[in-house]
């Protein structure tokens, strides 16, 4: 199966959720918000040191857009517009640079985006 | 939570697939066979007639890929039970929140092929989308940098490319593309500098590239047309060098060499070309804006690098279109466009670099001919 046909995809779940893949340097529309993944790396963790992989969003409300470095479990409360929730990080290869990047070598996020927010906010 | 598609449900799927396929043939010909022999002389039958010739070649166009998807389906199920014999099942979310990814990509196999399935959904039909019949393309507001909105496609350097060459003359694009009927639109393209006509009809890519209100515009057309042109892959990414696309939509080669161009200060060659750029580091703002000068259409890649970035935050490994530069600083507009939910209310848009910003964070360029260059033949 080749991994060159990997790309961003946004599918509805049947519990109201939906969920997206997205590519680095590629953008979707999760309900009202559009999500854009402007980086996906192995980094360290600024408060363990751990390395993890950690990916750069950014994320457009019809009133504000935002950046949000985040990584795999991180809960992105989004007020009124819902909940995003980041499933998966996986990194850019850092061997392969500039934008003819090719759709095999780009890391991607894996969301789920629910309109009603969590009980209690954001964990 | 993310999965791989689940083999009976692919297999039901290619059945019923095939069911629906017939039944929908079934119902084409009955019409057709009205269409053609209704007894009904006049205007208004002659507008029926040639208005169901393009309905009639879509569908059989549709009722083709229904025949295939059923196929795939069939193949898809026997990926999956391959994948799921040596892996043992999809991926998920471990027990402390990470992801837990199949670094051999079986576990997303679903994903890779547009195909998915979800507690017994299962969509074969997400990697295409109908052609829109009402695409705006005979008003110029409709062109240039505001109708970029590059989706889920990563090819940026067209996207930006495209709002740049348009940026500078909406009406050759707007000369180039035709409705020819219904869902049927023609658009001029080059090869070798001769005019090619490229039919785009049925489907787009799914989330390609769409104007700013999310909808398809005329760079999905010219997308779609770049696709079957064989610039650009079947998923919307590059067939080869990016610059190809520029040679086919202005007949001209993107120039390779761009050392004849002058330093408007020193009056010196500025000294770089594109193949050298990434060693020789001497592009910087007064040589951009010197580029502009001259009618180029420039477009800039960011580096794949977390070093610092002088308190910048621009996508990475993607392009930005120059749209400014006044010397010092260089104004890019990111192909992701300004959606109407979009206020680039932080910059992250329309960013307005500094020298040393350029150099922590661009590390190619890509340039199109000035205008009086392009191929007028069309």
């Amino acid at each position: 199966m080749t991994d060159a046909r990997r790309r961003t995809l946004v599918v509805p779940a049947e519990d109201g959720a939906v969920e997206a893949l997205i590519l680095q340097s590629t953008q979707a529309r999760l309900g009202p918000a559009r999500i854009g993944v402007m980086s996906a790396r192995t980094a360290a963790d600024p408060a363990t040191g751990r390395r993890r992989a950690r990916a750069r969003l950014h994320v457009t409300l019809p009133e504000s857009t935002s950046t949000h470095d985040v990584t795999a479990g991180d809960r992105l409360d989004l007020g009124p517009h819902g909940l995003l929730h980041v499933v998966e990080v996986r990194p850019q290869d850092p061997g392969v640079d500039g934008p003819e990047t090719p759709s095999s070598a780009r890391g991607h996020v894996g969301l789920i985006w629910r309109g009603e927010p969590t009980p209690g906010g954001a964990e | 939570m993310f999965w791989g598609a689940r083999t009976e449900q692919l297999e039901q799927l290619a059945v019923r697939t095939r069911e629906e396929g017939r039944r929908a043939a079934q119902l084409h010909d009955a019409l057709d066979s009205a269409v053609r022999t209704v007894t009904w002389v006049g205007e208004d039958a002659e507008q029926l007639r040639t208005r169901w010739q393009g309905v009639s070649a879509q569908w059989r166009s549709t009722l083709e890929a229904l025949a295939v998807r059923g196929d795939e389906l069939d193949e898809h199920a026997q990926a999956q039970e391959r994948a799921s014999a040596v892996e043992g099942g999809p991926a998920g979310i471990a027990e402390d929140g990470a992801a837990e990814y199949d670094d051999t990509g079986f576990a997303w196999i679903g994903w890779h092929n547009g195909f998915f399935g979800f507690d017994g959904g299962l969509n074969p039909f997400t990697g295409r989308r109908n052609l829109r019949d009402d695409i705006p393309i005979d008003d110029p507001a409709e062109y240039g940098i505001a109708s970029m909105n590059q989706e889920g496609v990563p090819n940026c350097i067209t996207i930006a490319m495209l709002g740049g060459l348009s940026e500078q003359d909406p009406q050759y694009f707007m000369d180039r593309i035709e409705q020819i009927g219904p869902e049927h639109y023609e658009v001029t393209l080059y090869q070798d500098g001769k005019p090619v006509t490229v039919t785009v009809d049925g489907e787009v890519i799914n989330n390609g590239a769409r104007g700013s209100d999310g909808l398809q515009n005329w760079m999905t057309l010219y997308e779609a047309a770049l696709v079957q042109h064989g610039v650009l892959e079947e998923d919307g990414t590059y067939a080869g060098s990016a610059g190809t696309v520029v040679e086919a939509v202005t007949g001209v080669p993107m120039p390779q060499d761009l050392q004849i161009l002058q330093d408007p200060v020193s009056g010196t060659g500025l000294g770089w070309d594109i193949e050298s750029f990434g060693s020789g580091r001497t592009l910087d703002a007064r040589a951009i804006e010197a580029l502009q000068d001259q009618g180029y259409t420039v477009v800039l890649g960011t580096e794949n690098s977390d070093a610092d970035r002088e308190g910048v935050s621009l996508v990475e490994n993607h392009a930005y279109l120059v749209a400014g530069a006044n010397g010092s600083t260089i104004h890019l507009e990111n192909p992701w466009g300004a959606g109407s939910d979009y206020t680039g209310g932080n910059g992250d848009r329309a960013p307005h670099l500094t020298p040393e910003q350029i150099m922590a964070n661009i590390d190619s360029v890509y340039v199109a001919p000035p205008r009086d260059q392009w191929v007028e033949e069309r």
